[in-house]
């Protein structure tokens, strides 16, 4: 801890400013007062934003949006990562691979669909971009991938579990995209580990909540698909709060009381099944960006540690998706779901 | 000085103008640049204010106008005379005289939607002029490369036949080909070109996925090729992938697609490739006279947006400018007017109703607007500060103001500044020689201010010398003077008026030539080479800043009484000038009139004298034995009672600061509320709850708070007297400095030089010593010595009445700055 502040300390006062320059309340309160898109620039003309949204043509469209506020987000990210030197610049990559992870299964299922390759490309995260992900396109099953592209990837180790899938159809990609993430997750956390000290202290609840939000989702998604027990466990991460137990319990559920069963000796979930059933309007989607905002909060209330890194992407992901969908809301005139943003401060 | 000294009279004007003559009334206004409106749309958001679309119409236009610069940008510097064919170069001609015809004026008058549909019609002419070329461009460059691709092919088959032909002579080799047994058989191949970097990356990919069943030959293109999207050039590579079979062909065409490369179809044989490139040669000549007349069509095109750009901008920025401020207006209870405020000096107000009747008048509107002036006095508000300066007082000003602006109508210490501030400064750089080299600099810069002026809007450091012009030449004449009474010019004396002094003979003593001899200005030059200089300079020097600093705060304490008197604080006279003045006078004062009576004593005449008097000594028991003065210290007749008498009032007049304020304002307010509970209980509750509301900041009275406040004030003076006397003493230390500084120079690198006695040591000693004396004198030591007397004005001088605390700078609505930089962009 003594000597984080050589190597760290201004890349965590650089991120502090970052988390400074994120949307408060009041902006948001302004935003869902607008009346077109022009207004909702006008209004992020006067933030950090200001100057990506500047020289857009009038005619606004919310990919626009999309784009210029992710481009802000890569941009920030970007100047520290390429500064930093290990283990944080390490850190920083393992925030990559997860959408680098997302960037793969996208493109391949958009593959499969025959969609244009650029549209696909375009719609890609920046931050998950690699020099041969064009390639991608050409395979056709999952060991040709591995061997052509994905072998020389820092993904490759976790791709090892899928080479055993014969074809890619929807389902073998949806498995795919867990495996990996599973893979991912569980490295990630183990890298942290390596780390130790505070980092470890923070990231552990951030992985743990993550790895938990990805079975509990798993298993919501599955009802009524084939998946047998075995491979719904398997999908699962072994890092959450939920493992082995719970894992166990979801693997067997069937439909949402048996859920709610498995999850009735976990405080933190339990909670968050009753309230979606009481609240029609919010899905367990919200409640689980509810959460992952108030542990990323969190985050930064601790010092000297790498966690910061983690909370700044993935709050600053939150807020472009608060700012997305309250665009489209105002763009489609859906005034009445204005209010369905995760206020970040 | 009337107007420096305190800032100009203001009053707040209400305007009730018609709705259709509100913009050109805003223009008249922003021509004169008296008014500094006032935003009464506070509370609302950008987009919720009267005119936005003006607004968002006009950032339209602009947007417009940035796409012709960064198309201007692009095309870098353009060519004077656009080498062309036939009469093109006429055209571009008559085009410049049109502009001038179309001149400045009639962009400023022209209607804002004409000016909307020129701006669209030359931008929709440059985009398709763009787009023209653009297109033509990618034709070019995909002929270029595919002649590149298929010139390098040709090597790289002729390569691949000669491995293939070694290879197949020498079948021991170990280096087998990957295809030896089918060579030549059902041997397929793509070429393409690719960005260099990534040739790596499609090999790479392309032998895994055909697990090591191709051959990839790559050559360079050795000219780099434009990259449309980014508008750079890149460097790329021709490559040829042999391989077996169609399925794999297949992939590897999709596989190179993916990676974003370019694939020709380019034949194997040879004379059909020789065919292929003369036919491409001659296109790529045929295309090249096109692109360079779209190219050019453009140029001229863009030469004459370049001309008539810099009058849009100004338009556009005036029309935005003016629309800000309509949106800090109201509207109207009747809504056929709109209201606005804003604060102008009062003897402008004639200037102002002549601007409004102008701008009723130019839209024919019957209406005049009406003007009020509103009473701010009893408000709680607070009038601008404005200062009509001239170009020379502007840098004392903004000296002053980087402190703090002053509070409205308050005494404004820049006029003193003028004087003070480099006297102070040449007190510390008191070097004839140095001085002049000063004012030889900021004589230059005057001389040079068109270039230089130019320069400030970019640089900094220019802008700084720019501003500080005035500045730089008074602490370069001021310098010169006090140079020539400290007598010194590089560190050497002048004997100017003859000395006084004869040396004695075989003796370093040096002799008074006649008994009332006196050396008629400055320091007598036999000093310089005596060994008591320093001990002479030291004692005359630090009196002097001790002088000097007393002088000053005593000019500050006055000046807080003019204040006082200003703003009718009588109480402040009483319990705070006086006792303050009394303070430094009756101690500090003292030690001035007796360095001075010290001074003007013939001690050679004084009789039964036997030691020299020592008044520090004499200072000290000033308090440490009141009363009393020892017989051999003793100046002048009863030194005891005047010093006794001093020390009372000295020490009465502490109390006198401290106590009675706090305890009068007490008083005060206590009768005050006595005299309201009267008032009011007369009146019934009627205007009870308005007025309990609006008094209730100032019925609050901390006793407490005004006491501990006056406390700190008293202890802050009293300790401030003395040590601020005593930082007055940074006068003494940095001159001794400046000038032992200069001597050491003089004499440890010119001197010595000279006297090691070698030719053409001589230019290099001077040549060091006049690097020293720039670097380390002229620059360093003049920053320093800058400093140090902004810090005597700013806080010793300063704080001894200049209070500068809730002020707000008059920033009138004007289109100066718009100006500018059209001017800018014009250059």
């Amino acid at each position: 801890m003594l000597s984080f502040n050589i190597e760290n300390g201004y890349y965590e006062a650089v991120v502090r400013g970052y988390r400074k320059s994120l949307l408060t309340s009041t902006d948001y309160g302004n935003l869902i007062q607008c009346e077109t898109l022009d207004d909702v620039k006008l209004h992020l003309t006067g933030t950090t934003y200001g100057q990506f949204l500047a020289n857009e043509p009038t005619p606004l469209d919310t990919t626009v949006i999309a784009e210029k506020c992710t481009e802000k987000l890569v941009e920030e990210f970007d100047y520290i990562h390429k500064q930093v030197v290990d283990p944080l610049s390490t850190f920083l990559d393992y925030i990559t691979y997860g959408y680098m992870i997302d960037n793969i299964v996208y493109l391949i299922s958009g593959t499969i669909h025959n969609s244009d390759l650029k549209e696909l490309l375009k719609n890609c995260h920046p931050l998950g971009m690699f020099e041969e992900i064009e390639a991608l396109s050409v395979s056709t099953n999952p060991s040709d991938l591995y061997d052509s592209v994905i072998v020389d990837l820092p993904l490759a180790p976790y791709f090892v579990d899928c080479l055993s899938k014969e074809d890619l159809n929807e389902l073998n990609i949806e498995i795919i995209l867990n495996t990996l993430y599973k893979a991912y997750l569980e490295d990630f956390y183990k890298y942290c580990e390596k780390l130790g000290g505070t980092t470890f202290e923070v990231m552990s609840d951030l992985l743990r909540f993550e790895a938990d939000r990805r079975t509990i989702t798993i298993t919501v998604n599955s009802f009524g698909t084939e998946l047998r027990k075995d491979d719904k466990l398997k999908l699962f991460p072994t890092i959450g709060y939920l493992y082995p137990d719970g894992n166990n319990a979801l693997a067997k559920a069937e439909d949402e009381d048996g859920v709610r069963a498995a999850l009735e000796n976990y405080n933190q979930y339990n909670k968050l099944f009753e309230e979606t059933e009481l609240d029609g309007e919010k899905s367990l989607e919200d409640f689980f960006f509810e959460m992952e905002v108030e542990l990323n909060k969190a985050s930064f209330e601790r010092q000297f540690h790498y966690g910061v890194f983690y909370s700044f992407v993935k709050l600053k992901e939150q807020e472009i998706r608060n700012i997305v969908r309250i665009s489209e809301c105002i763009s489609l005139d859906r005034r009445e779901s204005l209010n369905q943003y995760v206020t970040l401060y | 000085m009337g107007d420096l000294l305190r800032s100009t009279e203001m009053t707040l004007v209400q305007f009730l103008i018609q709705h259709s003559a509100v913009h050109e009334t805003v223009h008249e206004i922003g021509l004169k640049g008296i008014v500094d409106f006032v935003d009464l749309n506070e509370n609302l958001s950008a987009f919720q204010r009267p005119f936005i679309n003006e607004v968002k119409r006009l950032d339209l236009l602009e947007k417009k106008l940035n796409f012709f610069q960064t198309s201007l940008n692009e095309a870098g510097p353009l060519p004077k005379q656009v080498l062309d064919f036939g009469n093109k170069g006429e055209i571009a001609l008559e085009n410049r005289e049109e502009i001038d015809e179309i001149g400045k004026e009639n962009i400023m008058e022209v209607d804002l939607d004409e000016l909307e549909t020129q701006l669209e019609e030359t931008e929709n002419d440059l985009n398709e002029l763009l787009n023209n070329e653009n297109e033509l461009e990618t034709q070019f460059i995909h002929l270029l490369e595919n002649k590149s691709v298929a010139k390098s092919s040709g090597e790289l088959f002729h390569q691949q036949t000669n491995d293939f032909f070694r290879v197949g002579s020498n079948m021991d080799d170990e280096r087998k080909p990957l295809i030896e047994d089918n060579y030549g058989i059902g041997l397929n191949f793509l070429s393409g070109s690719i960005v260099r970097e990534r040739i790596v990356i499609l090999e790479r990919i392309l032998w895994r996925s055909t697990r090591g069943n191709m051959y990839l030959k790559w050559n360079e293109i050795k000219k780099p090729i434009k990259d449309l999207k980014t508008r750079k050039f890149v460097h790329k590579v021709a490559f040829v992938v042999f391989y077996q079979g169609e399925k794999i062909g297949e992939k590897i065409q999709k596989i190179c697609q993916s990676l974003g490369s370019h694939l020709f179809n380019i034949s194997e044989n040879e004379t059909e490739r020789e065919d292929l490139i003369n036919n491409l040669t001659e296109q790529i000549n045929g295309l090249k006279v096109v692109l360079n007349k779209s190219r050019s069509l453009r140029i001229n095109s863009l030469d004459r947006i370049k001309k008539i750009l810099p009058y849009w901008y100004e338009r556009i920025k005036k029309e935005k400018a003016i629309y800000n401020i309509m949106n800090c207006f109201k509207d109207d209870m009747s809504k056929n007017s709109l209201i606005a405020q804003g604060w102008l000096p009062k003897d402008q107000l004639e200037d102002l109703k002549i601007s409004l009747h102008k701008a009723t008048e130019s839209v024919g509107s019957r209406i005049p607007t009406v003007t009020e002036e509103i009473n701010f006095l009893n408000q709680n508000i607070t009038p601008p500060t404005h200062f009509r300066i001239t170009q020379f007082q502007k840098g004392f000003q903004a000296i002053t103001e980087s402190y703090a602006i002053a509070n409205y109508q308050e005494i404004n210490p820049s006029p003193f500044n003028i004087i003070t501030f480099p006297f102070l400064f040449a007190v510390m750089f008191g070097d004839l020689g140095h001085g002049l080299l000063m004012t030889i600099f900021s004589l230059f810069v005057f001389k040079k201010i068109d270039k230089i002026k130019k320069m400030a809007r970019k640089d900094e450091i220019v802008k700084l010398l720019y501003d500080g012009r005035f500045i730089i030449l008074m602490m370069g004449l001021f310098s010169m003077f006090t140079g020539l009474i400290y007598n010194e010019i590089f560190a050497v004396p002048m004997d100017l008026f003859g000395t006084c002094w004869t040396p004695r003979k075989n003796s370093t003593v040096l002799d008074l030539k006649s008994k009332n001899c006196c050396y008629p200005f400055g320091v007598d030059p036999s000093w310089a080479d005596t060994t008591t200089e320093l001990l002479n300079s030291n004692s005359l020097k630090m009196k002097l800043s001790v002088l000097f600093g007393i002088i000053q705060m005593v000019l500050g304490i006055i000046l807080s009484l003019f204040n006082h008197i200003h703003f009718k604080q009588f109480l402040n006279i009483w319990f705070e000038f006086i006792p303050e003045i009394l303070l430094l006078l009756s101690f500090f004062g003292y030690m001035c009139f007796l360095i001075i009576y010290k001074w003007l004593t013939n001690w050679n005449h004084r009789e039964g004298q036997t030691g020299g008097i020592i008044l520090i000594t004499t200072l000290i028991n000033f308090f440490l034995k009141p009363g009393t003065v020892a017989k051999d210290q003793q100046i002048y007749k009863h030194q005891d009672k005047v010093q006794s008498i001093l020390a009372i009032i000295f020490v009465l007049s502490i109390p006198l600061m401290l106590i009675p304020k706090p305890f009068i304002l007490r008083h005060r307010w206590k009768k005050k509320q006595r005299n309201k509970n009267g008032y009011i209980q007369i009146n019934g509750s009627d205007d009870d709850d308005e007025n309990g509301k609006s008094n209730k900041q100032e019925e609050k009275f901390e006793f407490g708070e005004v006491f501990i406040h006056q406390m700190i004030h008293t202890i802050e003076f009293v300790l401030g007297s003395i040590s601020n006397t005593a930082s007055y003493l940074r006068l003494w230390a940095l001159s001794l400095a400046h000038s032992q500084l200069s001597k050491v120079f003089w004499q440890m690198i010119f001197l010595f030089t000279l006297r090691i006695n070698i030719p053409g040591t001589v230019a290099i000693g001077f040549c060091i010593w006049a690097c020293t004396t720039f670097v380390v004198l002229m620059i360093m030591e003049s920053l320093s010595a800058f400093l140090h007397a902004l810090r005597l004005h700013w806080v010793e001088f300063n704080n001894k009445f200049y209070k500068g605390e809730y002020a707000i700078k008059f920033v009138p609505f004007n289109y100066k700055q718009i100006e500018a930089e059209a001017n800018d962009l014009r250059d």
